[in-house]
């Protein structure tokens, strides 16, 4: 898995060149590419989502699409639509931004969910139809969407159809101190982004991604992740836990997280690592579960500190 | 005559010496509400009749113009007669002696009018010899109090203490109410009630709240005075003025008195013991102040030992609710034991028959009276071996007897004796409440025996009438202190009832015997009912049932001889027993059970008192007894042999014991490393990873369930760097960091890589290195707390270390 790491790391490094001081969070973002899953960064305005986006499609030989969300868009403005074209006396597909390996999907909700949903059989299939036309998209085809939080004026909360294809969600938080005068130094002239080369190519990651799929990982391990998302289900605080797809998404995220990591197999920290991306936003809480201050993360940090870690007692029965 | 006397009241019992008069009563009913919760051995009636005949005496000195000399004089002479009458009992002797000189006089007028025959009466020179008998003995009772106080050691006598506070609230009395019309203020005359209230107040640290509703009227009663003398001013001035200012001010009074009391209540009530620090100081009294106090018949209340010890059941008593031997209704014939006497004691003297002696075969003493029955203090229990002696000395008036005694029937392995046993030839343990190395200091709760017969010699005090009514009454501080003590809520008459009986007794001895006459008069019935449940049961049986078993007749005994300044205590056990010659025996049979009263008297030790109606006197000599001689060792020869060797054995067992224990731990872990090396690494680290969480926990250690392994190791690490840096084996100790790294990445690559032979050799040794160093941070843990030991162990103790800090996050 040395490869997997040397890979990674190189993409971590070149990113990090842009986004500053978030190293976890650049981890977080090329374990969603090595699981081809796909990305919601949420947060604030201002603090490098849509930067951490687009540094991630310029360090790979990828094309790169980026659809600005709108309230008043609409699904043919993501998938393209067919004009009648007067010299072949044909209808013609003109592709939308969607037909890209990276697609931003910046502000996605800004738009009313009806546009929301024409990222749906993309994100599934890999494919958009148009028309009754089937067309199929790159094979590394990965979304990176970003929020503001729900709580935010003019903003529709994304469906939890849609939530639930986002493999992962990220926040970057505020930078330290010292990166923040690090960000003011290193913006002084030009944006760093500018000086961006790509270090991957589109075939590496793709090799990349089918190489953690073999990463071990022990029976105790896959018997506390899943019995961390049925937890979620169990919890008097939630409403609707993870479904299966979120275990899906722990354990392959548990692999890949080893994989940068350099090991070939999974440890009950890896779990733990990327437990709150993974599963944070496939829970809604219960009504009422908020005013008593809980949230996702107070939850499942109260899981991860309650689920016992299963060592050899397991792994030998 | 009828006008002038209504003139008379007309003029002096103004409405203005009503109120006062009235007012001054209200303050005196609260100062005996404190002093009742104080004072022991002074009735609250005495006290409410000296006030009453008080004021008024007062009132009556005040309107007429005597001098203070002659007033001071009137005061303390008709004070002192009245309590003369009242506590020496003589109300009816002097009234049927009066009527014998009425008697006479007519019929001396008889004999002057009709030339009969000469009138002559024995009874009145009779009278007066006994009334002058009486006086004599309660002046010589005082007399006697008195002498103590000035030789420093104040004895207890309720005679004394009724007399002294009787005749000083008398004056206060009088003072009050005279001062008040004399000089048209109150205020001199309610100072000293104030400061007497205040005083038992400070000394029994009962709540101050008693003093609000007093400061209240105190002020009521001053404005009150105060205007009174305005306003005869105004009169005498010839100033006209306004009835509404006579309305005005009283309510105005009452306002700021009311605003008064609130404010006292609300605010915050200066430390009471201040205060008595602050008196000690400017007295600064050569006597013992609780000697004085007691004297008085002041009880410390706050240094009142209420606990009750939980040493053993029988403690607790319920006498006589509960039987403490038995139950009555079961009380049958059947032999519980058979108990043999030998005189040990060397001194010759006319012994009784055995089938005439009864000896009173001791099982279980009780100090503390608590209102519905006994319990005792705290004891501490020592174990003797048999042959071992539990006095090393004790005063020549007790005789030495040698019992043997079987047991027929379990007595609860409770060891009876006739007196306190000295020896036995068995092991016995005895809960002593007191027991000092002086001669006459030990005070025995009781003593328990696992067998069904022995040999004990016992301590048996023989005093004759004549020794014992020249006791004195310097009683040690242990016994004043346990003895002397009652309830607060024991009912007033029963307190009076007792100076009663003994008002006129000269020795203590004599104020038993008193006590003893008067109670063997009430029947004796085993058929009671229950007493009700909110009684105290002496006044029950005092006053409502005068009739009872043992149990009633010996509390009764005991409470009346406390009130009178008897020290005395309630003991249980077994009386006589029918002798039987063939054997030489004393059968004793279960009803038998009995319970009777032991006094103290100084020098002699505890004195039985037989109470109880029905049961035969106590039959003491009349002429002193000679002296026993105090050598004594115990000899119960033919068992001793066989003792000694068991002990060896157990010594010997305990000796090999003791250095086996360490060479067993040492096998085991022996034992137990070779186990964990014959382990494949898949099941042995599981194991000792448990273990190390195990031992984590009892360093202190917290974790969550959810912990992974690492976390888990960088919070023990921790741990163990805060614990280990600094101290004196450091560098030693901080290399279990690096074992609980190696062990814990061995975890990680056998349970759960792909790697299925992972296999570490030497996991085992490195379990043992750093299971040492964990059990050095287990001491390291438990030594922390303690200063001395962190000298020992740290070169730079570690700051803190708490809870929070070393919880994983």
């Amino acid at each position: 898995m040395n490869n997997i790491q040397e890979f990674s790391e190189k993409i971590i490094s070149n990113i990090s060149r842009v986004i500053i001081g978030k190293r976890e969070t650049i981890e977080l973002a090329i374990i969603c590419l090595l699981c081809q899953g796909h990305l919601l960064i949420e947060d604030i305005p201002g603090v490098g989502k849509t930067m951490l986006a687009r540094s991630l499609a310029r360090s790979l030989e990828a094309t790169y699409g980026r659809v600005q969300f709108t309230p008043d868009m609409l699904p043919s403005d993501i998938t393209g639509v067919s004009i009648y074209n007067q010299a072949t006396r044909d209808f013609e597909f003109r592709p939308g931004p969607i037909m890209a390996d990276i697609v931003l999907a910046d502000e996605i909700n800004r738009a009313t969910p009806k546009t929301q949903s024409a990222l749906l059989e993309a994100m599934q299939e890999k494919t958009v139809t148009v028309d009754g036309i089937t067309h199929p998209l790159p094979d590394l085809f990965m979304v990176i969407a970003t929020q503001n939080p729900i709580e935010h004026e003019g903003t529709f909360r994304l469906p939890e159809a849609q939530l639930d294809r986002f493999l992962m969600r990220v926040r970057l938080g505020y930078p330290l101190l010292k990166d923040e005068l690090d960000i003011l130094d290193r913006q002084q002239f030009t944006h760093p982004i500018e000086e961006l080369k790509p270090v991957a190519s589109v075939e590496e990651v793709q090799k990349a991604q089918q190489e953690i799929r073999s990463v071990h990982i022990a029976p105790p391990i896959k018997r506390y992740l899943v019995e961390l998302v049925q937890r979620t289900r169990e919890h008097d605080d939630v409403y609707l836990g993870a479904s299966p797809r979120g275990s899906l998404g722990l354990s392959r995220a548990g692999q890949a997280l080893a994989a940068i990591r350099g090991r070939d197999y999974v440890t009950p920290d890896d779990i733990k690592f990327v437990a709150d991306s993974i599963l944070g936003h496939r829970l809604i809480l219960a009504p009422g579960a908020r005013l008593q201050n809980r949230n996702e993360d107070n939850i499942l940090q109260e899981l991860l500190e309650k689920v016992k870690v299963p060592g050899g007692d397991v792994y030998s029965s | 005559m009828k006008a002038a006397i209504s003139g008379f009241f007309k003029q002096n019992l103004t409405k203005q010496t009503l109120r006062n008069m009235l007012l001054v009563y209200l303050l005196f009913l609260m100062l005996v509400n404190v002093l009742k919760d104080s004072i022991q051995g002074v009735e609250n009636s005495l006290i409410m009749l000296m006030i009453a005949i008080g004021l008024i005496l007062g009132w009556l000195l005040a309107i007429s113009d005597l001098e203070i000399w002659k007033t001071s004089l009137i005061t303390i002479l008709s004070g002192g007669t009245v309590l003369v009458i009242r506590v020496g009992r003589l109300g009816d002797l002097i009234w049927s002696l009066f009527a014998q000189i009425l008697d006479l006089g007519s019929q001396t007028w008889q004999w002057i009018s009709q030339q009969g025959e000469l009138p002559r009466s024995t009874a009145i020179p009779v009278g007066i010899a006994e009334l002058g008998s009486r006086i004599f003995t309660l002046g010589s009772r005082l007399g006697v109090w008195i002498q103590s106080l000035f030789r420093g050691k104040p004895i207890f006598d309720p005679v004394a203490t009724a007399f002294i506070w009787g005749i000083f609230i008398w004056i206060i009395a009088v003072w009050a109410i005279w001062t008040t019309i004399r000089f048209k203020n109150p205020l001199p005359g309610i100072i000293p009630i104030l400061v007497l209230t205040s005083l038992s107040l400070v000394y029994t640290e009962s709540s101050v709240y008693n003093l609000i509703p007093m400061l209240g009227l105190m002020v009521g009663l001053v404005v009150m005075g105060w205007y009174d003398a305005q306003e005869d001013q105004w009169k005498a001035d010839g100033i006209s003025f306004a009835g509404i200012i006579r309305e005005r001010m009283v309510i105005n009074s009452l306002i700021m008195a009311l605003g008064l009391m609130v404010f006292t209540a609300f605010s915050p009530s200066v430390s009471i013991r201040s205060i008595v620090d602050f008196i000690n100081r400017i007295t600064s009294n050569t006597v013992n102040d609780d000697d004085l106090a007691r004297s008085l018949g002041l009880e410390p209340q706050a240094r009142r030992d209420g606990s009750i010890g939980i040493l053993d059941s029988r403690q607790n008593g319920g006498l006589p609710n509960r039987h403490l031997i038995g139950s009555n209704e079961e009380l049958g014939d059947q032999i519980v034991m058979i108990i043999q006497v030998q005189n040990l004691s060397d001194v010759n003297m006319e012994e009784l028959k055995p089938e005439e002696q009864v000896y009173y075969w001791r099982g279980l003493t009780y100090d503390q009276y608590i209102g519905r029955g006994w319990a005792s203090r705290d004891s501490t229990k020592i174990e003797y071996q048999p042959g071992e002696n539990t006095l090393p000395g004790w005063p020549p008036s007790y005789q030495v007897i040698r019992q043997k005694v079987e047991f027929i029937e379990d007595l609860n392995g409770l060891l009876f004796s006739a007196g306190i046993p000295l020896s036995t030839d068995k092991k016995f343990e005895i809960a002593w409440r007191v027991q000092a190395s002086d001669q006459e200091t030990f005070d025995i709760f009781g003593a328990t025996i696992q067998a069904n017969s022995y040999l004990t010699d016992s301590l048996h005090p023989r005093a004759s009438t004549a020794e014992l009514q020249e006791t004195s009454q310097d009683y040690p501080v242990w016994i004043k202190n346990r003895y002397l003590g009652l309830p607060d809520n024991i009912p007033d008459r029963v307190i009076g009832l007792a100076r009663d009986i003994t008002a006129t007794e000269e020795t203590p001895y004599d104020r038993a015997l008193a006590i003893e006459l008067f109670l063997r008069r009430f029947p004796y019935t085993l058929d009671l009912p229950q007493p009700p449940f909110d009684r105290d049961i002496t006044d029950y049986f005092l006053f409502s049932a005068q009739r009872g078993y043992c149990d009633y007749y010996a509390t009764a005994m005991v409470v009346l001889a406390r009130a009178a300044g008897l020290p005395a205590r309630l003991v249980t056990g077994y009386i006589g027993g029918y002798y039987d010659q063939n054997l030489d025996a004393y059968l004793v049979t279960a009803d038998l059970a009995h319970a009777w009263v032991e006094v103290y008297f100084p020098d002699y030790g505890w004195i039985i008192f037989e109470p109880t109606g029905g049961r035969a006197e106590i039959d003491r000599p009349d002429n002193p007894i000679p002296k026993f001689s105090q050598g004594y060792t115990a000899s119960f020869d033919p068992l001793v042999p066989e003792k000694t060797g068991l002990q060896i054995n157990w010594a010997l067992v305990g000796l090999a014991f003791l250095l086996g224990l360490p060479g067993i731990g040492i096998m085991g872990l022996l034992l137990d490393e070779q186990l964990l090396k014959r382990l494949p690494s898949k099941k042995l680290l599981p194991r000792i990873y448990r273990r190390i969480y195990r031992y984590a926990h009892w360093i202190g250690h917290t974790s969550h369930p959810g912990d992974t392994p690492y976390e888990f190791m960088n919070s023990l690490i921790r741990i163990i760097e805060q614990y280990g840096r600094g101290s004196k084996e450091a560098d030693w100790i901080l290399i279990g960091t690096d074992q609980l790294r190696e062990i814990t990445r061995a975890y990680y690559l056998v349970i759960y890589s792909s790697d299925q032979e992972a296999n570490f050799a030497d996991l085992a040794l490195t379990y043992r290195t750093l299971r040492t160093r964990l059990w050095y941070l287990w001491l390291l843990a438990k030594a922390y707390p303690y200063r001395a030991l962190r000298y020992f162990l740290w070169d730079n103790a570690p700051m803190i270390i708490s809870p929070e800090s070393t919880q994983s996050s």
